[in-house]
């Protein structure tokens, strides 16, 4: 009977602490801002540079063995090919583009953001099914599935347009006067909160596998810090900075004392990064030195994280801010 | 269970689904890029079975740049070198072949610096079939860069490969 009352009272406790950390209600103009960040910078991915020629080509580039991911198999799992047609991939790109559009603008918000990461998801896999694969663009893929399952299209999107001009139940426009304004900033919902949450958990445990991954010894032994040696990064700096043609990099490789003060405080960001979850005040100084960071790697070794850019929207407190700064304009034209 | 959650039975299902992905993309993200960390210094066999990345792909293990390494590592500064017909050589470049920088380096500097010549006889192929100037031969020169803690300590270059295009060695 008492174990029974415990158990009982454990699992109360802990569904209120599931739904008042993923489920507390949030602004939904913070999702709704971070959808349009979130589809612009995926979109500009897709059309900006020759990624729809890379997919269609990326089966004649010599020497590659195409070799399907398993969530591209579990995608074709309908289709009886191995590999997918080129017809198909383009289908498939042209498709993302459409209903990455509508889901920017917000029309069937759900639908359209469904359908576009799952093409995206489906291109890149594709991709990254010859032997190579890259880091930046996996969490920016999980985001917009996460966004797909939100409220985002509540405000800022065409759905929210139709759902204050038109009375649905009469399919007849409202009459203007007694349209009733929706505050941007105050609209709240109890699902607008788990997806930044969620793409904020996926950071720090991105950022915290990239810390271990540098002091976790291969052999035997816990850690070691001989990554903070300085050496360490000036050879990535110098070897990056040759292959992929930065001056910066290779210049920047050749001063000892700062690389090694740059090599601590990489390990620092990276393995601390995760207490911006606890303690979100954090996140002034970890977004800041966050993009600098990504900048800084893209300038010296060409690694483009610039998704990562696009995806520390999810720790912004738009909305407050937002309020902070009109309140602040408003007491200063009061003033003057 | 809270209050909140019982008088609002109508959302329970949505925020049991979205919980359940929730959990679904944490535990995977921590696996593909924690757990299977824990396996190289741990022996534990059973967790330890993880398929390579990117298996679990969008959920990756983040190991860039891991290595650390020592003062005196050198950094190989590579050149490719063709030579033609009438003798005269020309360093080429990932422009030469109409490829990225990406697929240069892969598919031609680190085959040719690990002695996979058939892969680089693909690209040399490509190459010729685009209408540019064959050459005879190809080569890879490196040059090693020391760091040391006084600076950067430039070595002898060395050839480290060289492939001919028509003497038909065995590709």
């Amino acid at each position: 009977m008492h174990l029974n009352s415990w158990l009982s009272k454990g699992l109360s406790k802990s569904l209120a602490f599931v739904d008042n950390y993923w489920f507390y209600p949030a602004p939904l103009f913070n999702l709704a801002l971070c959808r349009i960040i979130f589809v612009g910078f995926q979109l500009g991915y897709l059309l900006i540079g020759n990624y729809r020629t890379e997919v269609l080509t990326r089966s004649e580039v010599p020497s590659l063995t195409y070799a399907p991911l398993p969530i591209l198999q579990l995608l074709n799992y309908f289709f009886s090919w191995d590999a997918p047609p080129i017809f198909f991939l383009s289908a498939v790109f042209w498709f993302s583009i459409v209903f990455g559009i509508l889901a920017l603008i917000g029309f069937k918000t759900n639908l359209s953001l469904a359908i576009f990461a799952i093409g995206s998801i489906y291109l890149q896999s594709y991709l990254y099914s010859f032997g190579s694969f890259h880091h930046p663009q996996a969490l920016m893929l999980v985001a917009l599935l996460a966004l797909a399952l939100s409220p985002s299209g509540k405000l800022l999107s065409v759905d929210a347009c139709n759902g204050q001009f038109f009375d649905k139940r009469s399919g007849e426009r409202s009459n203007l006067n007694n349209f009733k304004q929706v505050n941007l900033l105050q609209a709240s919902s109890p699902f607008a909160r788990w997806p930044l949450l969620l793409v904020q958990w996926l950071f720090g445990l991105a950022y915290l596998s990239a810390a271990l991954n540098k002091l976790v010894l291969d052999g035997p032994g816990l850690f070691t810090l001989d990554w903070m040696n300085g050496y360490t990064l000036q050879y990535y700096l110098i070897r990056d900075g040759l292959l992929w043609g930065s001056n910066l990099g290779v210049w920047i490789g050749q001063q000892h004392g700062l690389i090694l003060i740059f090599s601590v405080i990489a390990i620092l960001f990276e393995a601390t990064f995760c207490l911006t979850l606890f303690f979100p005040k954090l996140i002034w100084l970890y977004i800041p030195t966050g993009a600098l960071f990504h900048i800084g790697i893209y300038m010296a070794q060409r690694a483009p994280f610039f998704q990562y850019l696009a995806l520390y929207a999810a720790f912004i407190p738009w909305a407050a801010v937002i309020k902070i700064f009109l309140y602040r304009l408003k007491r200063s034209a009061k003033a003057a | 269970m809270s209050q909140e959650l019982l008088t609002n039975r109508s959302k329970i299902l949505p925020k049991a689904i979205i919980f359940f992905f929730i959990l679904a993309c944490t535990a995977l993200q921590t696996y593909a890029g924690i757990i299977k960390l824990a396996c190289s210094g741990v022996a534990l066999p059973y967790v330890c079975s993880i398929p390579e990345d990117p298996s679990l792909y969008p959920f990756l293990n983040y190991p860039m740049y891991r290595s650390a390494k020592p003062e005196g590592v050198t950094v190989p500064k590579f050149a490719l070198i063709a030579t033609y017909a009438n003798g005269t050589e020309k360093q080429l470049t990932a422009k030469d072949f109409d490829l990225s920088d990406y697929w240069f380096n892969k598919g031609i500097i680190f085959s040719l610096s690990k002695k996979e010549n058939s892969k680089v006889y693909e690209f040399i192929e490509a190459y010729e079939r685009s209408g540019n100037q064959p050459f005879d031969s190809l080569r890879l020169d490196v040059t090693p860069l020391a760091i040391e803690r006084q600076g950067v300590v430039q070595g002898k270059p060395h050839t480290v490969n060289q492939i001919f295009t028509n003497t038909g060695e065995a590709k």
